[in-house]
C-alpha cells in the first residue's frame, strides 16, 4: 500500500477567497481543525488540532508546514507528526454561492499503524501494515522509542528520519555480520508509563538495541521495564545525566556545560545579575535548575526565582508575573517542546522580552521555528550540532536527508542528529565485536568523526563534544564565536 | 462511511460481542454454533444478530461452504477501524469549518461554533 486518502467536504456560507483568508487564526477555536500559523505561504510551521473524544483520550497534534498554496484556492499541508503525510485543502466557488470546501488526508502504512494504535489496537496482532510483526531469524532488529504525539512531537519531529538514514547506510554497507538491520519505531505519546509499555514491546519483539528520542523520564521508564538482560538502551538526546553502565549508554549534552558556556558572557552583555529558572515538573528540569545555580553562581550571579511546570502546560502567564515580579532580567528556559514554543511565544507578546535575556537549553531548530522568527530571535542556547555547522559530514548529510525527505522535511538538530549518530556508532560496535558484551565495552569507548565534529565516549555516561554556542535568528540560528 | 466508526463503537460496547471476538481471536475461523457453546452469555439465536452487527461494521468475515457458515476476525477489521476514525475527524472538521466560516458584518463572539447557539446566549 502506498497511500491512502480520505476526503471530506462541507459547503462555507462565505466565498472562497473570504473562506481561504480564515485558515490560520489559530487558538483554540482555529479555523478548520484548530490550524495555527504565523502566515499563510510554503515553508511556514503550521499545527493543527485533532480534537479529543471519538475514540481518543487525548487530543492528536498534527505538525508540518505549508507545502504550497494558491491563494482562494489550495492550501497544502505536508506533516511528519505523528505520522508522515499531507493534507490538501480545497475551495472551490459553489455555483449557488459560498464555496465547495474539502479536506484530503493521505497516510502511508506506518501512519495507519499509528492510528490503530491510538484506537487501541495491539500491535503485530492486528497484522496490519507497519504493526510489529515477528523479527525474522536474519535480520538485526533495532528500536526507536520517539515521541509523535504529545508536547515532545515537537522537538522529536526529525529524529525517525534520521534513525531511518543512517539505517539505511549501514544496510548499503552489508548490514550486521551478514544481517539487515530492521528499524522498529514506537510513539511513547511523551508519556513515560506509556514509554515503558513501549519499550517491552520492542524488546519482546527482538529488538538487540532500542535508541531513545524521549524524555528522560521516558526513558527512565523504558530503562526499568527493559532491564539488564534486556536489549541494549542508548540515549544521545542531551539530558541531565543519571543511571548508565550496564546495558544503558547515556550520552548527549549536559546542561552545566550548557550554562557555563553562556551564563558569563549573557551578564556582561545585559549588565545584571539576577536569573529566573523556567523548567517543566520532571527529572530534566530539575536536574537542569541544579545544574543551572551552580554554573550561574560560579560566573558571579544569583537564581532570584524559578518555577516547575506539568509537562502540558499551555498557559504561562502566571510564569510570566512571576518573572515580572522577581525583577530577574535573565532567564533559563529547560521548557521542552510545545511548552517551550508556548512559554517563548507568550513571553514575546507579553512584552516580557524587551526586559529579558533568555538561555534555552532545548531550544533546537524545530521547537524554534514554531516558537517563530519574531518571538524567538535573540534567544542564546548550546549545543554540540547546529544545522548551520560547516563541515564536510555535515553538508553530506544535510544532502542526503533532503534528497530523501525533500524540501518540507523539518530541519536537523542536535537532538535527531544525535539518533543518527547513535544509530551508527552501535553498528560500528556490533561489527567489531564477538558477543553483547564486547558490543557494550566498545560502545563506552566509542570514537569517531560525525557531522558535529569528532566525539570521543568517556565511559556509559558520557559523550565528550565540541560545545558550540550560538542566538536564534530568522530561520534558524546564528555561532557565537568565542 | 462517517457512521461506521459509530457502528464499531456500538459493536464494540457491548459484553457480549467483545466475548464473541475474543473467541475469535483465539479461535480462529468457527461456525456460530461453535461461537453459541464456547462463549456463556449467548444462546444460538442471539449469536446471529451479534454476528450480523459485527459483519455489518467490519470486524467479523463470514465464508459460506454449503450449508455451513464460518466466522472469523475480520483480517482488515482495524485498518477499517482506524481509517473510519480518521474519517470521522475529517467529517466533524469540515462541518465546524462551515459553521464558523460566517460572512463578515455578522457579528462573531470568541469560541462561537454554532450560530444559533450564539443567538441563545445573546438573547439570555
Amino acid at each position: 500500500m502506498q497511500a491512502i486518502a480520505l476526503i471530506a467536504d462541507s459547503h462555507l456560507a462565505v466565498p472562497p477567497d473570504e473562506a481561504f483568508w480564515l485558515f490560520g487564526r489559530g487558538g483554540q477555536s482555529g479555523w478548520v481543525l484548530g490550524a495555527a500559523c504565523d502566515a499563510v505561504r510554503p515553508g511556514v510551521a503550521v499545527s493543527l488540532r485533532l480534537p479529543p473524544g471519538l475514540g481518543s483520550p487525548a487530543a492528536v497534534d498534527i505538525l508540518g508546514r505549508i507545502g504550497a498554496c494558491v491563494p482562494g484556492r489550495l492550501i497544502e499541508i505536508v506533516h511528519d507528526q505523528p505520522w508522515q503525510g499531507r493534507l490538501r485543502l480545497k475551495f472551490k466557488a459553489a455555483p449557488a454561492g459560498g464555496t465547495r470546501f474539502s479536506v484530503s488526508a493521505e497516510l502511508d502504512s506506518s501512519g495507519l499503524a499509528w492510528l490503530m494504535d491510538r484506537r487501541g489496537w495491539a500491535p503485530g496482532a492486528a497484522a496490519g501494515p507497519g504493526g510489529i510483526g515477528p523479527a525474522g531469524a536474519d535480520v538485526h532488529r533495532v528500536g526507536l522509542l520517539t515521541s509523535k504525539s504529545g508536547p515532545g512531537a515537537v522537538f522529536a519531529v526529525a529524529c525517525d528520519y534520521l534513525a531511518r538514514l543512517a539505517v539505511e547506510e549501514i544496510n548499503a554497507d552489508g548490514g550486521l555480520h551478514g544481517q539487515p538491520v530492521d528499524l522498529v519505531v514506537r510513539d511513547d505519546a511523551t508519556d513515560a508509563g506509556r514509554a515503558g509499555l513501549e519499550a517491552g514491546r520492542l524488546a519482546a519483539a527482538g529488538c538487540r538495541a532500542i535508541v531513545a528520542s524521549v524524555t528522560s523520564a521516558s526513558f527512565e521508564a523504558a530503562r526499568c521495564v527493559a532491564g539488564e538482560a534486556g536489549p541494549l538502551l542508548l540515549y544521545p538526546l542531551l539530558n541531565e545525566g543519571g543511571a548508565a553502565g550496564g546495558n544503558v549508554l547515556r550520552w548527549g549534552e549536559r546542561p552545566l556545560d550548557q550554562v557555563q558556556a553562556v551564563a558569563g558572557r549573557m551578564m556582561k552583555g545585559t549588565g545584571s545579575r539576577h536569573w529566573y529558572l523556567i523548567g517543566n515538573d520532571y527529572s530534566w528540569s530539575h536536574g537542569a535548575h541544579l545544574a543551572a545555580v551552580q554554573a550561574i553562581e560560579s560566573a558571579g550571579g544569583q537564581v532570584v526565582g524559578g518555577a516547575f511546570t506539568p509537562l502540558g502546560t499551555t498557559d504561562f502567564s502566571p510564569v510570566i508575573d512571576g518573572i515580572r515580579a522577581s525583577r530577574a532580567a535573565l532567564i533559563v528556559s529547560s521548557l521542552v517542546g510545545a511548552d517551550e514554543v508556548a512559554f517563548e511565544r507568550q513571553a514575546w507578546s507579553s512584552g516580557l522580552r524587551q526586559n529579558c535575556d533568555v538561555l534555552s537549553l532545548a531550544l533546537e531548530e524545530s521547537t524554534r521555528e514554531r516558537v517563530g522568527d519574531d518571538a524567538s530571535t535573540g534567544i542564546w542556547t548550546a549545543f554540540g550540532y547546529f544545522e548551520v555547522i560547516e563541515d564536510p559530514g555535515n553538508t553530506e548529510l544535510l544532502r542526503r536527508y533532503r534528497a530523501a525527505y525533500g524540501r518540507w522535511a523539518p530541519p536537523i538538530s542536535t537532538l535527531s542528529e544525535s539518533v543518527y549518530e547513535a544509530i551508527l556508532l552501535y553498528a560500528a560496535a556490533v561489527r567489531g565485536a564477538a558477543d553483547r558484551s564486547e558490543t557494550v565495552r566498545r560502545l563506552q569507548h566509542a570514537r569517531a568523526s560525525m557531522p558535529r565534529g569528532p566525539v570521543a565516549a568517556a565511559g556509559p555516561g558520557r559523550m565528550s563534544q565540541q560545545l558550540r554556542v550560538a542566538r536564534a535568528v530568522p530561520g534558524g540560528f546564528r555561532l557565537v564565536g568565542d | 462511511m462517517h457512521s461506521s466508526a459509530q457502528d464499531a463503537f456500538d459493536a464494540l460496547s457491548d459484553p457480549t460481542r467483545r466475548a464473541i471476538l475474543d473467541f475469535l481471536a483465539r479461535s480462529g475461523e468457527v461456525t456460530a454454533g461453535a461461537i453459541a457453546d464456547a462463549v456463556d452469555e449467548v444462546g444460538r439465536t442471539a449469536v446471529s444478530s451479534h454476528l450480523r452487527v459485527l459483519r455489518t461494521c467490519g470486524l467479523v468475515d463470514e465464508r459460506k461452504q454449503g450449508r455451513y457458515r464460518y466466522y472469523a476476525l475480520a483480517a482488515d477489521g482495524p485498518v477499517r477501524d482506524a481509517l473510519a476514525f480518521l474519517q470521522s475527524l475529517l467529517n466533524v472538521g469540515v462541518s465546524d469549518a462551515a459553521a464558523m466560516a460566517q460572512p463578515a458584518g455578522l457579528p462573531r463572539q470568541a469560541g462561537d461554533v454554532n450560530p444559533s447557539a450564539a443567538g441563545r446566549r445573546r438573547a439570555g
